[in-house]
């Protein structure tokens, strides 16, 4: 059973195409990227596959059903972009709030706040937040509900050098249990350290490539989106 | 299901909206307590005009009875049917005298005594002479049976719509807040956390993290009858404390519960609980539609 499939999605703002006709498939559980300029349409995916969009034309398909409200719930942790958080709500709060909702014990949150190392500020309220601990807080409540299928949107944004390897190794381990992940970002370079599966946005369409080991970065996203939008 | 209201009850919590809400209960109820003191002020100085105007109308008839009877012209009959007619008249201008030695010593008895006793002898002038000296007799008779029946049982008079005394600001206040224009504003009001959670962000983030999403509506729905509710119970006892210590009558004397509203033939009692009823049963569905309304709009707006 396919973990991820979309098939023939088109999909556009008022004026302004943003899939034309993509595919995409994923059948093996593991890390993948995504990997686009920003405004091309990263955020937009996750949004339709998550049916917080609806396409305009195509399916898309998850764990061989289509991705109904339900069927995300049941297999999808989103990651969203941090201004979903509310600001005057602590990042226990949310967490505890994610963890309830989806029938989760709240003893499975501790370990994973020591994981991410944000156990000293977990109490504070978001508003005084930095980046980067919005940042762990997001990827805090996507691990906690456990889902297999995880959506990731620019979780490496902003994050500082040792918050980069908490979140890699986070990833790996998550990699190490079967979930999947499908993690977008415009800095394909440090994107390639946590996988070389990489989808790209192409053209309103989705392209996948596995990376070699000697490609390096700058080498693909200029062969693919010009020089000019590095 | 217990999750989500939890999770309602935080956000209204750490908003600072929950502590908002007692604030604006008593700061609105001081503003229509001051607006009422106003009102009363101004209600007893209609009383004194209505009465002044009345007693113009008497100055002047009597005035006319009095040349009358002076002027050597006339004829002795005339003389003796302006002099019966005076000794109607005079009666009448007493009782208005009276009415405004009531107001100004603020008695009430006495000045339902004396309103009584204007509208008893107007009614007998008026079918002496067939003719409406002042009000029709419908209404005099009215008021002097409601006056009657306050007077034989001790109640205040008391404006309908301006009063400081507990229960009858109670019965006007509530009566507002059971007009759909302010439970309206209510719903606008309560509202607050649901619509900016709903067309910001967050609302993507319970869009998934709520299975199903009207979960999420009817936590918050019961948040906001509840905070509704804590809205009238905390501006009612706000208003009954400030009623207690600052209200004072309109004349002399108090308007207990069961006194009858005039014009309901309803006790305060019964009234106050109705507008109760009332203002709930407004609010109850429009604020659900308003649920409904935002949610649609909400869904329609995102794909556009
Ligand atoms: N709500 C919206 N309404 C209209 N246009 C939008 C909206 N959200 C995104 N877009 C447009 O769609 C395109 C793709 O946006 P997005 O998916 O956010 O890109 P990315 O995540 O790759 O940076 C951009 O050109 C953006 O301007
Ligand atoms: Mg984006």
């Amino acid at each position: 059973m396919d973990i991820l499939t979309i098939d023939d999605l088109s999909f556009g703002w008022r004026k302004q195409p943003v899939f034309s006709h993509a595919f995409l498939k994923i059948e093996q559980p593991g890390l993948y990227g995504l990997v686009a300029p920003n405004g091309s349409g990263k955020t937009t995916l996750l949004n339709l596959i998550s049916s917080l969009l609806q396409p305009q034309a195509g399916k898309i398909s998850l764990y061989g059903g289509l991705n109904t409200a339900k069927n995300v719930f049941d297999h999808v942790a989103f990651l969203q972009d941090n201004s979903v958080l509310y600001p005057y709500l602590s990042g226990r709060e949310h967490i505890n709030f994610v963890a309830d909702t989806h029938h989760i014990p709240r003893t499975a949150i501790a370990p994973i706040a020591d994981k991410l190392e944000m156990t000293s500020y977990l109490d504070k309220r978001v508003r005084h937040y930095s980046l980067g601990m919005k940042q762990r807080l997001l990827l805090a409540m996507a691990l906690v509900v456990d889902r297999p299928l995880m959506l990731l949107d620019e979780p490496l944004n902003g994050l500082d050098p040792t918050s980069l390897i908490i979140v890699r190794e986070a990833l790996n381990q998550a990699k190490a249990d079967g979930q999947t992940a499908l993690i977008s970002s415009h800095n394909l370079d440090e994107l390639m350290r946590v996988t070389r599966d990489i989808f790209f946005v192409v053209d309103h369409a989705l392209r996948f490539e596995h990376l070699a080991a000697d490609e390096t970065a700058e080498q693909r996203y200029a062969a693919l989106f010009g020089v000019h939008d590095k | 299901m217990r999750t989500l209201i939890g999770f309602e009850w935080r956000r209204l919590h750490r908003s600072g909206f929950a502590w908002g809400l007692p604030v604006l209960a008593i700061v609105l109820v001081g503003l229509f307590f001051w607006f009422s003191q106003v009102g009363v002020d101004q209600y007893r100085q209609e009383l004194l005009n209505h009465i002044q105007s009345n007693d113009e109308i008497l100055s002047q008839l009597i005035g006319g009875y009095r040349q009358t009877i002076a002027d050597d012209l006339e004829t002795a009959d005339r003389k003796a049917e302006a002099k019966k007619d005076m000794a109607l008249a005079v009666p009448i201008g007493d009782a208005l005298d009276a009415q405004q030695q009531a107001v100004e010593d603020r008695s009430t008895p006495r000045y339902l005594r004396a309103v009584i006793a204007a509208n008893t002898r107007t009614i007998a002038f008026d079918n002496a002479l067939h003719r409406v000296l002042l009000q029709d007799h419908h209404t005099l008779t009215a008021q002097t049976k409601l006056y009657q029946t306050m007077l034989a049982r001790g109640w205040a008079l008391e404006d309908t719509h301006y009063t400081t005394q507990p229960v009858g600001f109670l019965v006007s206040w509530q009566s507002w807040l059971a007009q759909p224009l302010a439970v309206l504003l209510g719903v606008a009001l309560l509202s607050t956390t649901w619509v900016t959670a709903l067309f910001t962000n967050n609302a993507d983030l319970m869009a998934t993290t709520v299975q199903p999403w009207r979960r999420w509506a009817l936590a918050n729905w019961f948040w906001a009858v509840l905070s509704w509710l804590a809205f009238l119970t905390l501006s009612n006892a706000a208003g009954w404390l400030a009623g207690q210590w600052l209200g004072t009558p309109l004349l002399s004397g108090t308007t207990p519960w069961h006194a009858i509203v005039p014009g309901t033939g309803q006790s305060y009692w019964i009234v106050w609980v109705q507008e109760i009823g009332i203002s709930l049963l407004w609010f109850i569905p429009m604020y659900g539609i308003l649920l409904l309304v935002t949610t649609y709009a909400e869904k329609w707006g995102r794909q556009r």
